[in-house]
This record gives C-alpha cells, structure tokens and sequence, in this order.
C-alpha cells in the first residue's frame, strides 16, 4: 500500500503539508466538497449574514418547480430524537421568478450553483430544466426525483427505475448542463433507480434525501402534518444513508454525492470514504450556521495531517480502492 | 453564558444571558440551546427585556428543548443565535413618533398578552417611554411579570380566578379606545384580537408563534399564510399587521 494511503498521523517533523481539497467531477470545480443541501439553504443570501457563503464548494437551491406553489398547510415541522421532520411542499416562486429575482445574488456568493429542479408533471420537468440550461449563473441542475412532501409528482419520479430514467432522459434532452440526480432512499430498489438514472444520461447522483415518516399528536389523536407523511432528515438517518452511498457508489461509475444527517468533518469523511466525491450538508446548518464551514476546515485537518495530497484521495478509501477517483483526478495506479 | 434563571411565577422562569453584541427590539426573538444539549435545534424565544450586556427571556416549559433551558444555572453554556425577526412597528401606528415615544397624548394604545405570550408584550411595555399604554395579562393561573410597569390600567385576567377577573383576556375588550393594539398569546386570542380591531378600524399588530428550524429564513418551516402571500414568521414576521394573517379555519 502507497503512503499517501496510510491513515497513520504525520510524524511532526514533516515538512509542511497542504492538501488540496478541491474536488472537480461532472465537468464541474469545487474548492471544496461540501454542498449545501437544497431546502436548508434557501437561494444563499439567507445565509450571507452569518457565515461566508464563498467559503462552501456549492449550493443546492431550495427545490424549483415551473409554476409559484404555496407549500404545504399546517404544520410543516417537528423535531423528533436525533432527527427532523419536515413537510414544507416545495414552497417556490417558480423557476421563471427564481432566475429573476434570485439567482442574481446567488452568482454573486461566489460558489458553485446547483439549481435543484423538481415537478409535478414530465412536462414540468422538461419545461424547468430549458429554462435553468439557459439561465447564466445556474452552473448544474440536481434534478428532484426524490421529495416525499407532495401528493403528485416529486418522490413518485423517483421510486421505479423505468419512470426515472424517463425522467432523466427528458431533462437531459433539455440541458447541456452537468445533470445531476438526487435520489430517494425510499425506492424499493435503490440501486436500480441509480443504475436507470445513469443509463439515461445522468452525469452525478445525490443521495439520500428524506426518508418517509410519520409522526402523531398524541394529545390530538391525529398525524401531526396534513399529508400524514413527512420526511425524516438529522444525524437519525446517517448510518442508513451512509450505507446507501456504499451500495449506490459500488454500482454505478458516475460519481456519487453524499448526504443524510452529516454534522462534522468525521461524519463528512465516512460519505468520502464510501465512495462519495463530495457532500451535502442540510439540517446541520439549522442547528449551527457555520456547521459547514466547521466541516471543510476539519476535512482539511484531517487529510493534511495524515499527509493526503488530496481529498480526493480519501474517495472510496474504506472500499479498499478508489472508486470513482478517475472523476477525482486521482490516478490509482 | 447564563447570568441567571429563577422562576417568575407558576410554569414560567426567567434565563438571563450574557449578551453584549445586537441589542434587540421590542418584538424580536433569538434561537436558544443549551450548550450541552441532546436537541438537535435552537427554540426561538421572544425577548422578555434587555440592557446593554444582557437579554432576558421568560420561558415556559412545552418541550425538550425548553425543559433543558429550564435547567441551566448561573455560569452554564448556551448557544444563542439574533436578534432575529421584525420588531412592534409603533411609528406605523403615528409616523410622527419613534419607536418609544408613539404618542404622548390622545388616544393610548392597548398591549394585549395571554400566557407566555405576555413576554414580547411587557418589553414592548418597558420600552414605552411617553405612550400611555393599557395592559391586558391573561394567565391561566396565577400571574407574573406585572411588577414596575408604567401602564396607564392593567387588567389581570385568570382562568382559574386565582387573581384579577376570572375569565379570558379579550372578555369585554373595547378596542375603539386605542390608537393601537399589540397582541401576543395563543392563536385563537390573536384570531379574536383580529377581529375586534378590524370592527373597530384600529390598527393592529400581532406576534405569531410558530416551529421553526432556521430561524433566519431558509427553511420555509414557518410559513405564516397572509393576504400578500407565504410570510416567514422568522424573517417578515413574527409582528403581522392583523389584518394581513388569514388565520386557519
């Protein structure tokens, strides 16, 4: 085994050492693998007064539909142990208000931009994606196939193999952008839906977003949210998407971004570690703003202090091999 | 860092933090946690009153997250985020005014608070210098927070007639005497609140409660259904104009 692949500490009379923790897969160059994930970051700005947005590898946009929608009625959240709940129903201005009116000061943030794509319909979907492809300042589309908090379209995209390739075929004849595909962990076959995502002309995969769940007000004697079934983020889900991004990453060749309850530079290391080429970070900013900016720095710790010459060099490491590095610029050989 | 936490009155105590950085308006609130906490999210908490180093909340009980707040001592560590939302806007209410000196003649305005809905309401009332103001408190049991207010009249209201008149806040209420009422409580009496000043044509502002996770808008968790749209409670709110909310059936 090389060096540069031992986790032992670097001896303290090394010379010094700096890793570089940009990442570049998808036709796309981070300046580091930490994404914030879409619907916990709003459009960016939201978060511009409390930490430096500049300072994030990306940013997954609160997910866009054609048309303006409401979200849901009634309560739209609840903490539950180690965990959140959520069933906020893809609140939007729509696409057209959002390159408009937001996505002016998200360019100015200085990151990558993902504009995350959903929608009720394939028309919709087709629709969205000829208008984020030509909007200047969108850098890649996360195509939603994954929200659990609507009655048509969203997560139902993304729960049969054959129906999301549909999807993606669609949005990918529509967009010359880096396509990327945010998948369910609720499909029944998880890697599957991957496997048709990839076939049909998707250049990335995320993974996970919420998993279905259910909570009850047990003073009302009824489900607690309107649609009965919300979606489950927070720590909670960790080691189940984790394990996700192992069999998801070890199936397909496109690259693989991870996500599910990531706090700290450790939790982001286990995702990079199981084949992830990048993270996103989502419910760990509600609980602490600068939560992100902790993890890229710790990230960087780690890697400089055990002498890695790259994150990328940590993709898929507990793999025994390098999985998706040819995308990471790593050359295993 | 927690100054200190006594209790105020039955089920509600008082958390001072040391808080030398923004000072909050009347009507804002922060996020709090304890720093040793097994929450995952802040709970945004009104300001009860603050000073040039300190913020004060009064807190009740609801949750996990507040029961750990609940337990905090003198020294300990909490995590506060804001000041964060919109605060009461008394010049809207008389242009001529600044926030604080609203009018000091004519017509008072009405500050109207029920349970620990009061908080927000008795900063709003410490921080009317000129103003003549009439408190409304409504408790289910028992009272606090009324000590070394400047109220013009405050009228106690108990559920239990434990002190004050029996019944609830808004029994009798006539809103036509103010120039402007402020309002925090529980929903239906903000409903109530709505509807009163509306038949009156007076001016009204209310302060919503709601979950949230961010806290600064980016969630969307908050929502607060009004006539100009989606508001976010943590952002545009949470003081409304009361005939903006459209209250849920």
């Amino acid at each position: 085994m090389s060096d540069r692949l031992s986790l032992a500490p670097r001896e303290a009379a090394d010379e010094p050492f700096h890793t570089d923790i940009s990442v570049s897969f998808a036709g796309l160059r981070l300046k580091n693998p930490v994404i914030a994930a879409s619907g916990t970051f709003g459009y960016g700005r939201e978060y511009a007064d409390f930490i430096d947005v500049s300072r994030l590898g990306g940013v997954a946009t609160k997910g866009l539909t054609l048309e303006p929608r409401a979200g849901n009625a009634g309560e739209r959240l609840r903490e539950t142990p180690s965990g959140l709940v959520n069933s906020i129903g893809l609140e939007n201005p729509g696409i057209p208000a959002f390159i408009e009116k937001e996505l002016p000061g998200l360019r100015r943030l200085g990151t990558v931009v993902f504009a995350n794509l959903s929608g009720g319909s394939l028309e919709d979907y087709a629709e969205g994606a000829a208008l984020l492809d030509s909007a200047d300042g969108v850098d890649a589309i996360e195509l939603n196939v994954s929200c659990p908090n609507v009655r048509h379209g969203g997560m139902n995209f993304g729960i049969d193999p054959a129906v999301a390739a549909e999807v993606v075929r669609l949005v990918r004849a529509r967009t010359r952008k880096p396509l990327m595909v945010k998948l369910s962990p609720n499909a029944p076959d998880l890697v599957g839906v991957a496997l048709a995502c990839e076939e049909a002309g998707a250049d990335a995969l995320s993974l996970v977003n919420t998993f279905k769940a259910l909570v009850i007000d047990v003073d009302r004697g009824r489900p607690v949210f309107d649609n009965v079934t919300a979606g489950l983020s927070g720590p909670a889900i960790r080691p189940i998407a984790l394990r996700m991004v192992w069999e998801v990453a070890g199936a397909v060749s496109v690259p693989v971004v991870g996500m599910g309850g990531i706090a700290s530079a450790d939790d982001a290391l286990e995702f990079i570690m199981a084949g992830a080429v990048a993270v996103e970070v989502g419910t760990a900013t509600f609980a602490a703003p600068g939560a992100m900016l902790e993890i890229v720095d710790g990230m960087v710790e780690f890697a400089t202090g055990r002498g890695f010459a790259s994150v990328a060099d940590l993709v898929g490491l507990a793999r025994g091999r390098a999985s998706t590095a040819r995308d990471c610029g790593f050359d295993p050989s | 860092m927690i100054r200190h936490n006594r209790n105020l009155g039955p089920e509600v105590f008082e958390l001072a933090v040391s808080w030398s950085d923004a000072r909050p308006e009347p009507g804002q609130f922060f996020m709090l946690r304890a720093a040793r906490s097994g929450v995952l999210l802040g709970r945004p908490i009104s300001v009860y009153d603050a000073d040039e180093s300190t913020v004060t909340f009064a807190i009740v009980v609801r949750g996990a997250g507040t029961a750990e707040l609940a337990e905090l001592g003198e020294g300990d560590g909490i995590l506060i985020e804001g000041p964060l939302g919109s605060s009461w806007a008394l010049e809207e209410a008389d242009p001529s005014r600044a926030a604080g000196d609203l009018r000091d003649e004519g017509l008072p305005v009405a500050l109207i608070g029920g349970g620990i809905g009061l908080a927000p309401i008795l900063f709003l009332a410490r921080s009317l210098r000129r103003t003549p103001y009439d408190l409304y408190a409504g408790f289910r049991s028992g009272t606090w927070g009324l000590a070394a207010l400047s109220a013009r009249r405050t009228l106690v209201f108990t559920e239990d007639g434990s002190a004050g008149t029996t019944g609830r806040v808004l029994d009798g209420f006539d809103a036509s005497l103010y120039a402007g009422i402020y309002a925090c409580g529980p929903e239906p009496m903000l409903r109530a609140t709505a509807a009163l000043a509306k038949a009156a044509g007076v001016p009204a502002w209310l302060s919503l409660e709601r979950r949230m996770a961010c806290g600064v808008g980016a969630c969307l968790g908050c929502t607060v259904r009004t006539t100009k749209g989606n508001r976010r409670a943590c952002v545009e709110g949470p003081i409304f104009r009361a005939e903006e909310v459209i209250f849920d059936e």
